[in-house]
């Protein structure tokens, strides 16, 4: 098989560049029209050793990463280039596959948000989240208001850190150094405030099924207040370099164009979707926590660019600040765990006192609590977009399977779309701007 | 099991509005639990009568006369029958029941090791109120009390089930442990300076719903998060009962019963629960060992050395000198590799896995065979005519008890002396040692209507007792006494025989001796109970070879070695020194020979003082295999953790000695042996890996007697009467001075030092008085012991246990003789 | 057309950073030369960093060895084997200690699920978190190592950066947690004291103390609550 082989790699006059189909159509394409370079490992290494290869075709099959520093972990691409054109793309996941989902078996619910939390470990709390509320439903219990509203909280403040993070690694890949110093700079604030609530900066386990681990601790409402003090001029500073910034427009108007019908058939959600124009956002079409009862936006872009999903991020950003500004006005008092004695282990002072507590202390943590048989689905919007955990129960204190819609894997899959036909130095700003978290990618 | 399915025999039970058919007499709680509807309980055991002592089974029910609690461990399903478990009633007599359990139960779960696995905790979760009303006071008790060597008991924990009290006076018959005072004060407790002194405590261990007793070999080991577990079968016996083993980062911390149908029914005696001990001893044989000359110590070597040594001793050597002693410790797959290494390849029938202290092959496989089912069917009878179930064989005792006490079996005992069922037997004839012959006879002669005196037993006794045999008839067969030639027990055998409707359940006592059996190692046997004579021709087509006669037995061994005509002994996993009914026999063999091997995973006796070349070899819990039991049962065990040091698998060994011999024994691997064994067999046919995975705990049965015909009576002549002696009965005890026991820390104070029992009439006859020390004395030997009045013992025998720590029987018997006569002399 | 302007813009933000306090600090790990500065932000109290194993203000043990932090451990790095306490020299109060205790901190991932666990609060977290290893035997912790001192003061491996003040907020997972999501348990003492910190105080709740816990329950208020 050489390069030139039809079947494999002929680009069709009428599917190549300046093809006037688009819509889910383009994406739905198969063969050489598609923009997916469906080739296996083993007819690349084919293709690879072919000394027969014609020397005078230009189009080279190059793989960019795995290790690859703008590929945001583990990504691997495998490009077909023509020169510095990039034909037909695909995403090979599964460098960074632990077995997660199925390690989730093994765990009791009790356990399971260590478990999860490592999955998008750039915004832990929205897996943990989405979890807590799957193992919810399946027992059938209520969460505190408190709960829900610490919930909520600490979900937008993760937001912000996960866009911040964003817009460091964002500008980090397009070569804007500086801003990769401020995103981490703005991005540490919030993860002190983090580490002060559930004493981690990362992978949490802090919110859990029945609540959250414990309570605000004491003095939390002027940290907050410190935070929404302390970003905004900051965000303003990002609109200088960057958004202003014609390096920047440049670089990013009109790359990476996708359309809401083409982002609907790839299933893209988050930014990615709303990019394009089409408003959806869980929080506000599906809402989950206390979410109908804050005011926000959804922050829409026109183009589906590259420039839109940065800009959308960006926005999230002060959206989710409006919000955490109404949750501090609202916040009410109360438990911050369900009490349900065969769910939430008994206040420490109880086990010395009481042989019920004793027991019940003793078996939630070694056996965990049993969930009822059934299944369940809840989803959150997490800042990269539908985040769902499907849980089965087979009545016993382990999941019996757990599946989490991930949004990274799942708009991985927008790249070769995003990226036909464009510069592969374009390419960067794509994955930049899909913002993939890998850990999450390959579970 | 009755057939559920039979519509006319059932009654209609409506369980949460769902109809169920069931027994009619079944209990609610059996009923509904094999429908699927679990009712909590902590006091009801299915193998137990119920007592309705905890009342956390109560359950809504309604009979037609409007809706009550009633505790349905103790209903009988009738038809027509309303239940509801789950109702608001049923879940507040719950909820009201545990309150109740647990206001005087303490804070210990941290530190019970119970925890984890608790039956209290576990329904406190799933049926509990989820908070405590009692502010009071909790009743106060010692903390754990150790009221036997291997169990603790702590009072404040227990909840007064019943099942430990139930269990001694109803199971084991040994009831030691009792309520106590009232009220409140309710307390279970043995009696003051009485120990919970039972072969079979562990059991209430595993049956305790709470911590209340825990077990001394388990005492904060683990938890149950950090053990795995195997089901596998118990090694130190031949009953086979199924257990799990249990172990924790590669080490095996706890043996627990498995309950199943045809051998144990979950119970297990102590010994088969704790002698686990001994494979994790600091004294296991951990690599390979020579002896520069045989003056000095066993030293250290490599495998590659030893195998050397094994390679230059076997070759070149004449086939009928060597010899192989013992195999009942290995499973099945490791005994045919060895009796395909043995007859096979090195070509010698100089093999036997019994050491002189059991019974003719012939015996034990060419009779029709019981199982223990059979033995204990109702209406039957049993005739034990063999050693003491309760000292050899803990957990076929307890069927058997079940049998006579619940099912109406009639129990008839021939024995030396009495046993633990005595109490219950119907008739206890006690021959003369060594003409237990002549009383069965006259036993048998009696049930056709002449009736004689015989064997030192009145005719009128006999005469009772061959009156009483009724239904089916199970020969519990065994070698009750050491110092008495098997002779007397083939007669025993060939006379019962003629009985109708009769057959015979092996009492041989030592691990998989009825594997070895039937794996061919004994001598002129081959694989799948069949002769030289019959097999030879097959097994020489599919081994290359076999011996071309009949090979010497342990006692003939010891002898021509002793006489210079043996030059390699291998002892696989056998002592002879402790184990051979006669000392001076053994000693003279093991010295005679000119290289002894010994293949072990302990160090015994005869290896510490006779064996030129050691090999560690794995232990019970470190192979996978099959185990044979006394039914010809074949059960699995499976490897839980990794051999010691650098021990391999029996099997191994064989293989590997074939090939450093340039010989291929074919066998790469357990399932490879059990396949070529169930190939070449005429009894294994069946012993598939798909029958034994579909067997479960029951096992696989592989029944009939192949080519081994039935025995034929020596026509033992009776032994003459010495006036001034007494004839010697050498039992074993559960708990001796064994390399296992003696080993495992916990069992290992439990064996009792020598002492003499004789008959209150024969005090004043010999002039010594009871409790004062003696000498005893035999043509070959003499030991010093203590005396003890036992009416138990008839006059004219001298009973002592048959491996004490510090002496041993066999320093006193000669094998030789059908029996051996002592004198008791004062010291 | 870009404002030409917006270019320089840009470069102002980054320039104007050069007169403002640097947000990093002079950290050297502990390893500093003589007088060069070494900050270290301090650690807030509920920071799950190394763990210590405590002891009763009487210099017994707190661990009773009954291995719930290993069951709950979802990184399964915990080993702990418990042993009987000898009678008249005992390691903790009642029957059973902890024999052996070891953390591998290779696997462990600070959940700190071991601390909420603990029924004796034996197990809790120092705010020390720079202890990286050479060999895998320095990263398992034994028990040796994890015990406090007859001070207790918690005992600091050579290859640990210990600072002033990093031992005081030990435990403040454990307080953060004790309440359980029960409001009225919140702002009260639910351990015991520690050899050398007495009996720490509560984080303040947000609607604290309205159960007693100093062995006065009220259950029947707790209990009417169960039964609705």
């Amino acid at each position: 098989m050489t390069l030139t082989d039809p079947e494999h790699l002929e680009q069709s006059e009428a599917g190549g560049l300046g093809d006037n189909i688009d819509g889910a159509e383009r994406v739905k394409r198969r063969g050489s029209d598609s923009a997916v370079l469906r080739l296996s490992e083993a007819e690349c290494a084919e293709i690879g050793n072919d000394p027969n290869t014609d020397a005078d075709d230009e189009r080279v099959l190059l793989n960019m990463g795995p290790s690859h520093p703008s590929t945001h972990g583990v990504l691997r691409l495998m490009l077909e280039m023509e020169g510095e054109t990039v034909l037909r793309s695909k995403p090979v996941v599964g460098y960074l596959h632990t077995g997660m989902e199925k390690q989730a078996e093994q765990l009791t619910y009790l356990q399971g948000g260590t478990n999860v939390t490592r999955m998008d470990y750039a915004s832990p709390l929205f897996t943990e989240l989405a979890f807590s509320l799957a193992t919810e439903k399946l027992l059938g219990i209520e969460v505190p208001e408190r709960a829900t509203w610490i919930r909520m909280l600490m979900c937008e403040l993760n937001r912000m850190s996960s866009h911040l993070l964003f817009m460091a690694t964002n500008g980090m890949d397009l070569g804007a150094v500086s801003m990769m110093i401020y995103g981490w700079r703005e991005r540490e604030e919030v993860l002190r405030f983090f580490e002060k609530v559930t004493g981690l900066r990362m992978n949490h386990n802090y919110i859990r099924p029945g609540g959250v681990a414990a309570d605000m601790p004491d003095g939390w409402e002027a940290d907050v207040e410190h935070l929404l003090a302390l970003i905004p001029p900051r965000l303003e500073e990002y609109d200088i370099l960057m958004t202003g910034q014609p390096i920047w427009r440049e670089r990013l108007q009109g790359v990476g164009v996708l359309n809401a019908d083409e982002a609907l058939a790839l299933s893209a959600t988050g930014p990615i979707l709303r990019s394009t124009g089409y408003a959806w956002d869980l929080r506000r079409d599906e809402p989950y926590l206390a979410y109908s009862a804050v005011d926000f936006d959804v922050i829409v872009g026109s183009y589906g660019d590259c420039y839109d999903r940065y800009a959308i991020r960006l926005n999230e950003i002060r959206e989710s600040m409006r919000i955490v500004e109404q949750i501090l006005d609202k916040m009410p008092a109360g438990d911050y765990r369900v009490q349900d004695k065969k769910v939430t282990p008994p206040p420490r002072v109880r086990i010395d006192q009481s042989m019920e507590a004793l027991i019940h202390h003793f078996k939630i943590f070694t056996e965990g609590y049993k969930v009822p048989e059934g299944e369940a689905y809840a989803c959150v919007e997490s800042p990269r977009g539908e985040l769902g955990v499907y849980l089965v129960s087979d009545g016993t204190s382990t999941p019996y399977r757990m599946h989490v819609r991930g949004p990274s894997f799942i708009n991985v899959q927008t790249m070769p779309h995003l990226m036909q036909n464009g510069l592969i130095a374009d390419g960067v700003a794509i994955i930049s701007s899909v913002d993939p978290i890998m850990g999450e990618v390959d579970r | 099991m009755t057939d559920t399915q039979d519509a006319v025999s059932t009654v209609a039970v409506t369980v949460n509005g769902a109809e169920i058919q069931a027994n009619p007499g079944e209990l609610l709680i059996d009923a509904c639990e094999r429908t699927g509807t679990y009712i909590p309980r902590f006091c009801y055991h299915p193998r137990m009568s119920p007592v309705g002592m905890c009342r956390m089974c109560l359950v809504e029910v309604d009979t037609g006369r409007g809706p009550a609690l009633q505790p349905s461990c103790m209903l009988p399903v009738t038809d027509g029958m309303t239940v509801d478990t789950e109702s608001e009633l049923t879940r507040k007599a719950q909820d009201g029941v545990l309150e109740f359990l647990l206001a005087n139960h303490p804070l210990d779960c941290p530190v019970c090791d119970k925890g984890g696995e608790c039956p209290l905790q576990d329904q406190t979760m799933a049926f509990g109120p989820g908070e405590s009303r009692f502010i009071e006071e909790k009743r106060h008790y010692e903390k754990p009390i150790a009221i036997s060597d291997t169990v603790y008991l702590d009072r404040e924990r227990c909840i007064l089930c019943d099942r430990c009290t139930r269990f001694a006076d109803e199971v084991a018959g040994d009831t030691l442990i009792h309520f106590m005072d009232r009220g409140n004060n309710t307390q279970v407790n043995t009696f003051p300076d009485e120990p919970f002194a039972s072969y079979f405590s562990g059991n209430t261990v595993q049956i305790c719903p709470v911590g209340a007793l825990t077990a001394k070999p388990y005492r904060f080991k683990a938890r149950p998060w950090d053990l795995e577990e195997n089901l596998s079968t118990a090694w130190t016996d031949s009953v086979g009962s199924r257990i799990t083993v249990q172990s924790s980062r590669n080490k095996v911390l706890r043996v627990l019963g498995v309950d199943s149908e045809s051998v144990n029914w979950g119970w297990l005696s102590d010994k088969e629960r704790f002698a686990f001990e001994a494979l994790n001893s600091v004294n296991r044989i951990t690599q390979p060992m020579a002896r520069a000359d045989s003056g000095s110590d066993l030293a250290s070597t490599g495998w590659a050395a030893a195998m050397s040594t094994i390679v230059d001793v076997l070759t070149d050597v004449d086939p009928a000198r060597i010899g192989v002693i013992g195999g009942a410790r290995l499973t099945n797959e490791a005994q045919y590799a060895w009796a395909k290494l043995a007859k096979g390849i090195l070509g010698t029938d100089n093999v036997d896995a019994q050491l002189g202290d059991g019974l003719p092959a012939a015996v034990v496989l060419g009779l029709p065979r019981a199982t223990i089912a059979d033995a204990c069917r109702p209406g039957g009878t049993i005739i034990l005519a063999g050693p003491d179930p309760k000292e050899d064989l803990g957990a076929l005792f307890l069927r058997l008890r079940h049998a006579v006490v619940n099912d109406g079996a009639t129990l008839i005992e021939l024995t030396p002396h009495r046993t633990g069922l005595s109490g219950i037997a119907a008739h206890s004839l006690h021959p003369r040692p060594g003409e237990l012959g002549d009383l069965a006879a006259a036993v048998v002669a009696a049930g056709s209507g002449t009736a004689s005196d015989a064997a030192g037993v009145a005719a009128d006794a006999i005469a009772a007792a061959a009156a009483s045999i009724s239904g089916p008839v199970t020969v519990v067969l065994g070698r009750a006494s050491l110092a008495e030639s098997s002779a007397a027990i083939v007669d025993a055998a060939t006379a019962l025989n003629g009985l109708a409707d009769v057959s015979f359940l092996s009492a041989l006592r030592r691990g998989n001796v009825h594997g070895a059996l039937d794996a061919g190692l004994a001598p002129g046997l081959l694989p799948g109970r069949t002769t030289l004579a019959d097999g030879g021709e097959a097994f020489a087509e599919a081994w290359g070879s076999v011996p071309e006669s009949t090979g010497l037995d342990t006692a003939g061994m010891l002898a021509a070695a002793a006489a210079g005509d043996i030059d390699v002994l291998v002892l696989l996993g056998a002592d002879p020194l402790s184990d051979f009914p006669e000392a001076a026999a053994a000693e003279a063999g093991l010295a005679g020979a000119a290289t002894v091997i010994a293949i072990d995973t302990l160090p015994n006796a005869s290896l510490v003082a006779h064996a030129d070349l050691v090999l560690p070899a794995a232990a019970a819990t470190e192979v996978d295999g099959t185990f044979t039991n006394l039914e010809g049962r074949v059960s699995v065990c499976e490897q839980k953790v990794t051999p010691c040091g650098t021990a391999r698998s029996d099997w191994m060994i064989a293989a590997q000695i074939a090939q450093r011999l340039g010989k291929d024994l074919g066998i790469e691997s357990p399932a490879a042996a059990r396949a070529e064994l169930a190939a070449l067999s005429a009894v294994h046919g069946d012993l598939t890996e798909a029958a034994l995975a579909a067997a479960g705990v029951e096992g696989v049965l592989c029944s009939g007697n192949g080519s081994i015909a039935e025995p034929a009576g020596s026509g033992s002549v009776d032994p003459a009467n010495d006036a001034y002696s007494l004839r010697l009965v050498a039992t074993r005890r559960m708990y001796d001075a064994g390399t296992t026991l003696s080993h495992s820390p916990s069992s290992a104070g439990l064996a009792r030092s020598i002492e003499l029992r004789l008959n209150p009439a024969d005090f004043d006859k010999l002039g010594v008085e009871a409790g004062s020390v003696v000498q005893l004395i035999s043509n070959k030997g003499e030991l010093m012991t203590p005396v003890i009045a036992d009416p138990g013992v008839p006059a004219g025998s001298a009973a002592i246990p048959a491996n004490s720590p510090g002496a041993n029987a066999n320093q006193l018997i000669d094998a030789s003789q059908p029996v051996t006569d002592v004198r008791v002399e004062r010291s | 057309m870009a404002d030409p302007l917006d270019y320089l813009r840009g470069f102002a933000v980054t320039f104007k950073k050069l007169f403002e306090d640097r947000v990093t600090g002079d950290y050297r790990g502990g390893k500093a030369k003589e007088g060069a500065p070494d900050n270290k932000r301090p650690k807030p109290e509920r920071f799950h960093g190394r763990h210590v194993l405590n002891r009763y203000e009487d210099g017994m043990e707190k661990c009773i060895g009954c291995e719930l932090c290993a069951g709950v451990c979802p990184a399964k790095c915990i080993y702990v084997r418990g042993a009987d306490n000898d009678p008249d020299d005992p390691t903790s109060p009642g029957e059973r200690f902890g024999y052996v205790y070891e953390i591998n901190y290779l696997r462990c991932i600070h959940c700190d699920l071991c601390v909420e666990a603990c029924p004796t609060q034996a197990i809790t977290e120092s705010k020390l978190f720079e202890f990286s290893f050479t060999n895998r035997n320095d990263a398992i912790y034994t028990k040796n190592e994890l015990v406090v001192d007859d001070d207790g003061m918690p005992q600091k491996m050579p290859w640990e950066d210990w600072r002033e003040g990093d031992d005081q907020l030990t435990s403040g997972w454990m307080r953060a947690t004790s309440s359980a999501g029960d409001h009225r348990y919140e702002g009260s003492v639910h351990w015991a004291g520690e050899l050398g910190y007495g009996v720490r105080a509560p984080e303040v709740g947000q609607s604290a103390g309205t159960i007693s816990t100093d062995g006065g329950n009220s259950p029947a208020e707790v209990r009417s609550e169960n039964d609705g």
